[in-house]
């Protein structure tokens, strides 16, 4: 149990590891006084990373937000919402409330994303 | 008491199609004093001759999760006798071990072996993958490769691939076997077995986070290109993708848990070697199929080259796209 998060503590997903992050965990297994000690870094990070998907999914009006630093909750524009514990359960979840699989390869979702790039930076 | 000193224990898959020479690698593998510590799961009793060594049976049962997807299924014969292993050695029943050594059959996809490794939460904490090596025959290595996914996803898989039966093979065949390998998996080690013999340096070398990244630094894999074989019906291609700047690592993240979510099974193996602005050295990423193992900060870059690199070995999947889309999700970080 983490007393900070006050939730049981599992191990990260492999995308939640931060860059700054030094090489003190035990061959990939991080200790729970780590975790603790790394709170601070951890939540900005999670807060930065929902930001980010959020640009992402802005295409089909979701969003992502961090929950306590122990879930993410994804919403969309009618008002649905659910839960995740990674990265890796967005775009499963993302799929059951659009009804489509989002592709990174799909040309027409790249086009898009760029689009919205260019409309940010023409916004400033 | 359980004994966790020591640190998980690595454990090396023993990968390779049927015929390649598993065995006898194996054979020669436990004649070295230095295999003396090895706990063995192996497919079949009696060919290796494993009468002092700590072993253990499986049966290849396994079960399915994520829509039947193969790569994660999870292999519970192997999840049951690894955890038999560790129970005995931590009631002491048997002689510690501090190395274990999987030997797959010669028709297994490794990914689901990885998969069971980083998934059950008891394995991943007391053992830890080291390295997979696949044995790869000079005579026939070719047509298994062109023939059978599954040889092909064994040398993909692969961080040291043993070329064995050289001396059975025309020099021509053998160089021509080398070529497809180098377009198949650039980053594995290659071996050559002569009469059943090579380096067992190669077991017993621990893998570090920078012995890994030196991969990256072999010609092969030190320069942006593609190369693409066809293989049991599909093309199988593996591509090097260099990136000047800094990568965002956060939305590098959100990319490729987005392309394997939809695309999984088709990347067949990636590795990277990011510059993601640290400070300090290099993040070392890899992972096979839908299976990443957790990213590791190197202290420092293995050379002089502080590009990102990607390595990619990918079957039916637009390379072109895979790096536009990676740039694409770079500007839209790099833009806010």
């Amino acid at each position: 149990m983490c007393v900070l998060c006050n939730q049981l503590w599992i191990e990260d997903h492999w995308s939640e590891v931060s860059a700054e992050e030094q090489q003190d965990a035990d061959n990939g297994v991080m200790r729970l006084e780590i975790h603790v000690q790394r709170r601070g870094q951890r939540l900005r990070d999670r807060s930065e990373r929902a930001r980010l998907v959020g640009l992402v999914l802005a295409g089909v009006s979701i969003t992502l937000q961090d929950w306590e630093g122990s879930s993410y909750i994804l919403r969309d524009a009618k008002g649905k919402s659910a839960v995740v514990h990674d990265l890796a359960g967005v775009w499963a979840e993302v799929e059951q409330m659009t009804g489509n699989a989002l592709d990174p390869l799909d040309p027409s979702f790249i086009a898009r994303l760029r689009e919205r790039t260019t409309l940010r930076v023409g916004a400033r | 008491m359980i004994e966790t000193v020591t640190g998980p224990i690595p454990v090396l898959v023993v990968s390779g199609f049927l015929g390649s020479g598993k065995t006898s690698l194996i054979r020669r593998l436990l004649a070295d004093p230095r295999a003396s510590g090895s706990a063995l799961i192996v497919n079949e009793f009696g060919e290796v001759g494993i009468d002092h060594h700590l072993f253990r049976k499986t049966d290849e049962s396994t079960t399915l999760i994520r829509n039947g997807c193969v790569c994660c299924s999870l292999r519970d014969d192997l999840s049951d006798a690894m955890r038999e292993l560790l129970d005995k050695r931590d009631r002491r029943t048997i002689r510690p071990f501090d190395r274990l050594v999987i030997e797959t059959t010669g028709l297994a996809d490794p990914g689901p072996i990885l998969h069971t490794l980083v998934s059950d939460p008891v394995l991943r904490n007391r053992y830890r993958m080291d390295k997979v090596l696949t044995t790869l025959d000079a005579v026939s290595g070719q047509v298994n490769l062109s023939t059978y996914g599954e040889a092909t996803r064994q040398v993909a898989a692969a961080d040291v691939v043993v070329l064995t039966k050289l001396d059975l093979a025309p020099p021509a065949a053998a160089a021509s076997l080398r070529r497809a390998l180098k377009m198949l998996n650039p980053i594995a080690q290659v071996a050559d077995a002569h009469h059943g013999r090579f380096d067992l340096d190669l077991l017993f070398f621990e893998s570090t986070p920078s012995s890994v990244a030196d991969a990256f630094s072999r010609p092969s894999a030190d320069r942006a290109g593609s190369a693409m074989m066809h293989t049991s019906g599909d093309s199988v291609s593996s591509h090097t993708l260099i990136f000047d700047t800094p990568l965002d690592w956060q939305m590098f993240g959100i990319w490729l848990t987005m392309l394997l979510d939809k695309h999984g099974e088709r990347v067949l193996r990636m590795k990277g070697l990011l510059n993601v602005g640290s400070q300090r050295g290099p993040l070392l990423l890899e992972g096979v199929q839908h299976v990443m193992h957790a990213p590791r900060h190197l202290q420092e870059w293995p050379d002089d080259d502080r590009r990102s690199r990607l390595v990619f070995i990918v079957r039916e999947l637009d390379v072109d796209l895979l790096h536009d889309s990676l740039l694409a999700f770079q500007e839209a970080a790099a833009a806010t």
